[in-house]
């Protein structure tokens, strides 16, 4: 038998809303207007294909088989980006060796699957917003009546396109077996889903030049009395002149200083690939016909790694260079300017749920128990290669450490240096930081304080700690009387047993209480009803 | 019926007697001998010296130490922290010597109506400091219109507490971390300051630093503005007037938020504008002196230059289990620099309010009611200033502007001598300087600055 489906579907969406405004704009003077309204709209075209066969093979067996591709194609008027047109094909292939056989093992079938699904850049990467950058260029002392006046040197910027952006995808792999073995129906599937080109963000940060004129530079420049000045600004020089109200006294050019700082843009961009592996385990045990009691087991198994080598760059937290002037340095990380680029974790769940129904009184009772048997994560801070990231320090003040021996489960500090940093005048130049900052060490004080505030550090001694949380469960129950053929009503408790145990973490060495944490669901219990209709 | 009436006589005696015995366990007292140990400095005994007892709930109950140096108090079951405070001379040179203790007062620990006995060792500073913290007014005033309160009106006045010119380099002014002294993060592990004994004291996130040195005629003041030096009573009348502030902290590079810091008034000149050393996160847009509970902190840095000091990273502090985390950044400051600290607990938040100064700096604290246009003031040293001769017919006294903070108590100068009113009569004051805010300070019903 051979079934096909085809077909299309169109939607737009977009929002004819004001955005953000202030009744009163005295309260809000650096916002700017971003009607929703002006925008436009997303428009979306899929088209989809799909074909479903199923056909005999020999006397008991039987191939069954879906196969489709879908296409999106995204529009969005004046993107940079122009029109997003993507595939994502899949096929599932189950194949039955045979079924209702009275044997012990009375039906079994194979599984397996493949799938590409790919995630379009969102509205905002597709049509950014502006953002604005506002320095304060002028600002004159406040007058005896209170009054003032402010100017500022603006730079509106929109995320920069790049023009290198993929399209995020993931591949997905399904192996499964599904039997019935005295009576108890089994299904057992592995996976393997890898994540390509993830979307993530980082900056581009560019120098550029803006006069300073203070209150100082008033005071030494301008000979004109504060009550007849008046003020002007330069809107493109930015350089400040007063006048004389009544005419006496000729217009004063203002002097400043210069600040050399950067602009910060956002650009979009591809991650490294994730991954996550699992495996998924249901097993529906035959009812105890006398007690009218039926079992299952079900479980999972689960893997993730995600390492992200991207280049990506900082200024860290420092607003002050050590000569006071705008700091000047930028630097460039692996991954990300945090002391982690990635992390690695475990997971073993497995539940139990009884369910009891007796007719006669028209009720059910089921009782579920979750448990968390195993439960691993580690930080990471490697390159893709295992080479270490970081260097493990032997005090928290400490910038310099080793690397001999790993950073991991060290119970040290761990410091991660940039690869390379720009310096504010010449930002083509990428410097290896590791060499610049060990000769400037001994050679240039200043320049060693400086790119100290590159270096990222853990927060903590255990942060790159393997974190292994001891098992722990929690019971949930339920009763359902059904009234009648139209309605059931529910009394429910989750975590019943008000789990008040602690868990131990490897990662800190304390216990922590399950009561009122994030391991398990709260105490609560209450009452739903169910009518059909 | 006799024998009857005897047992219901009898019965009713025990129930009284019961009754009477749980009343009694409710408000029962313990007798605590608190011994304080004589400095190594000097042999004078340690005779007639307060020590005060204050509970969780802030009740304070206070004992003279006798000839041995012990003050016995009958207290209730609390948490107390025992502090005392006097100065001594020895070899030429004045010491402030403090003590500081907390204990636990428990039933169980009284098993047989016995004396616990808590010796107490002396924590000693060098004389007291010739620039004072005056007085800080950090917790806003009612608006106008009552609906809500205002904020941006934050100032400090600093004090020449002598009778010399004060030439002082690198002077600085910042916080110490958290903000609010109840803050749940916070600089304690295993409930230890983690830098009591470490010599040093963070500033935390910001300090404003002079570009010129700081020089205080004798008996002088200098108001420093932390926000806004302008002019507040145009806008909401309860407020200040910070116009002709002396100093002001402004730096518009690191903190361009202009509701906190706008332009300062043109009455002040630039070259007094404190400028900023920031550690905190680079968007941080405007400064946040605590108007709940601030721990604020006077220093120089001598020779050191003060922004190259404190930007360097390996002067960094970080709070526990925080470091590199920009939010929970300070400098370093040495102990020996900080020339005054005040400890400030919101009242709405003793019981969970924790000390931010080592004892040596700071060995109490003082309760602030924020919001209604009180400030933080300091005592009158009435016999120190009564001593001084030019005083004579200048003092002014029947002082009335003290208020009630933390849960009733009075909160007042109990010099009785009214010390602005006296310094505009052209006395010289010279104000306590225990470093225990408890003595030394009072929350004064109307900020100075307030005409």
């Amino acid at each position: 038998m051979n079934t096909i489906l085809f077909g299309s579907e169109l939607s737009a969406s977009g929002n004819k809303g004001r955005g953000i405004y202030y009744d009163d704009m005295r309260v809000a003077p650096t916002w700017r207007e971003y009607r929703y309204d002006k925008l436009p709209f997303m428009n979306n075209v899929s088209f989809f294909f799909e074909d479903k066969f199923s056909m005999p093979v020999g006397r008991y067996s039987s191939l069954h088989m879906r196969a489709g591709v879908r296409s999106d194609i995204t529009m969005i008027k004046d993107s940079e980006y122009g029109t997003m047109v993507n595939l994502s094909p899949r096929i599932n292939v189950k194949y039955n060796f045979w079924t209702n056989k009275k044997h012990a093992v009375s039906d079994i079938s194979l599984l397996a699957g493949w799938g590409k699904s790919v995630k379009q850049p969102s509205f905002s990467v597709l049509y950014p917003a502006p953002t604005y950058s506002d320095k304060l260029a002028f600002a004159p002392g406040t007058s005896p009546d209170g009054k003032t006046i402010y100017a500022y040197y603006t730079q509106p910027t929109t995320p920069k396109y790049n023009p290198e952006l993929k399209c995020q995808y993931t591949l997905q792999n399904e192996l499964g077996l599904e039997a019935t073995i005295l009576g108890t129906r089994i299904s057992l599937t592995a996976f393997r889903n890898k994540t390509f080109n993830p979307y993530m963000s980082r900056n581009i940060y560019t120098p550029y030049t803006y006069k300073l004129t203070s209150q100082s530079d008033i005071e030494s420049g301008c000979t004109i009395p504060m009550e007849n000045r008046q003020y002007t600004i330069d809107r493109y020089t930015g350089i400040v002149t007063v006048s004389d109200l009544t005419g006496r006294i000729a217009n004063q050019v203002i002097g400043y200083k210069e600040r050399n700082t950067y602009v910060s843009q956002i650009e979009y961009t591809n991650g490294s690939p994730v991954e996550r592996r699992g495996m998924d385990l249901i097993m529906d045990f035959p009812q105890i016909r006398s007690l009218r009691t039926s079992i299952r087991l079900d479980g999972n198994y689960y893997w993730y790694k995600g390492l992200n080598e991207t280049l990506v760059a900082s200024m860290g937290q420092a607003s002050a260079s050590m000569d006071g002037t705008p700091y000047k340095y930028v630097g460039y990380y692996t991954g990300t300017s945090t002391a982690s680029n990635g992390s690695l974790s475990r997971q073993i769940n497995g539940n139990l749920t009884i369910s009891t129904h007796i007719p006669k009184i028209r009720m059910i009772f089921s009782l579920r128990l979750e448990t968390s048997l195993y439960n691993y994560e580690q930080n990471l801070s490697e390159y893709a290669d295992g080479r270490a990231r970081g260097y493990l320090l032997e005090a928290a003040g400490d910038f310099h450490g080793t690397q001999q021996g790993g950073i991991y489960n060290k119970d040290s500090y761990v410091a991660v240096y940039p690869e390379y940093y720009t310096e504010w005048d010449n930002p083509e130049e990428k410097i290896p930081f590791l060499d610049k900052f060990l000769w400037a060490r001994e050679n240039d004080r200043e320049l060693y304080q400086d790119l100290c505030k590159l270096v990222v550090k853990s927060n903590t001694t255990y942060f790159f700690n393997e974190n292994r949380i001891s098992a722990y469960y929690a019971a949930n129950f339920n009763v359902t009387k059904e009234l009648g053929k139209w309605a059931s009503i529910t009394i429910y408790a989750r975590n019943f047993l008000y789990q008040m145990g602690k868990v131990k973490s490897t990662q800190t060495g304390l216990e922590s209480s399950l009561f009122d944490s994030n391991f398990i669901p709260k105490f609560y219990y209450g009452m739903s009803v169910r009518i059909k209709l | 019926m006799k024998k009857f009436l005897s047992m219901i006589a009898a019965v009713a005696l025990l129930l009284a007697h019961t009754a009477c015995t749980n009343e009694e366990e409710d408000y029962r007292t313990y007798s605590v001998a608190v011994q304080l140990l004589a400095p190594e400095v000097t042999d004078i005994p340690i005779e007639g010296i307060t020590v005060t007892a204050t509970g969780q709930t802030g009740t304070a109950l206070n004992a003279i130490t006798n000839q041995q140096g012990i003050a016995e108090f009958m207290l209730p079951e609390d948490i107390y922290i025992f502090t005392a405070s006097h100065k001594i001379s020895a070899d030429g040179t004045t010491y402030t010597v403090n003590y500081k203790h907390q204990q636990t007062i428990a039933k169980q620990d009284f098993a047989s109506n016995n004396t616990l006995n808590i010796s107490i060792a002396p924590v000693l500073s060098k004389g007291g400091s010739q620039v004072i913290l005056k007085e800080i007014y950090v917790g806003g005033c009612p608006k106008d219109d009552g609906s809500g309160n205002y904020q941006y009106d934050k100032y400090v006045v600093i004090y020449n507490n002598s009778s010399q010119v004060a030439n002082i380099r690198n002077f600085c002014i910042s916080n110490a971390g958290p903000y609010n002294a109840h803050t749940s993060i916070n600089n304690y592990v295993d409930g230890q300051l983690v830098y009591a004994d470490q010599g040093y004291t963070p500033a935390y996130a910001y300090m404003f630093y002079m570009t010129k040195d700081l020089v205080m005629q004798p008996y002088s003041s200098a108001t420093i503005a932390l926000t806004g030096a302008i002019d507040h009573t145009i806008t909401y009348a309860n407020s200040v007037d910070l116009s002709n502030a002396d100093y002001v902290c402004y730096d518009p590079e690191d903190f361009w938020n202009t509701n906190y810091h706008p332009t300062p008034s043109a009455n002040i000149p630039s070259d007094n504008y404190m400028l900023a050393s920031k550690f905190c996160l680079a968007n941080q847009n405007a400064t946040s002196w605590s108007m709940i509970g601030p721990g604020i902190f006077i220093f120089s840095t001598a020779d050191k230059e003060p922004l190259a000091y404190t930007q360097d990273e390996t002067n960094r502090h970080y709070m526990p289990g925080k470091e590199n985390n920009a939010v929970y950044a300070g400098a370093k400051i040495p102990n020996e620099w900080i020339l005054d600290a005040v400890d400030i607990w919101g009242a709405d938040y003793v019981g969970t309010s924790l000390p931010r100064f080592s004892a040596q700096l700071e060995s109490g604290h003082i309760y602030m009611t924020n919001k209604l246009g009180y400030s933080i003031y300091r005592n009158v040293d009435r016999e120190a200033t009564e001593a001084l001769p030019e005083n004579e017919g200048k003092l002014i006294y029947n002082y009335s502007l003290g208020t009630t903070d933390y849960q009733g108590a009075e909160s007042t100068d109990l010099s009785g001598i009214d010390a602005e009113a006296s310094l505009a009569n052209g006395a010289h004051i010279i104000y306590m300087d225990t470093n225990n805010s408890m003595n030394d300070f009072h929350q004064r019903a109307v900020a100075s600055l307030k005409r």
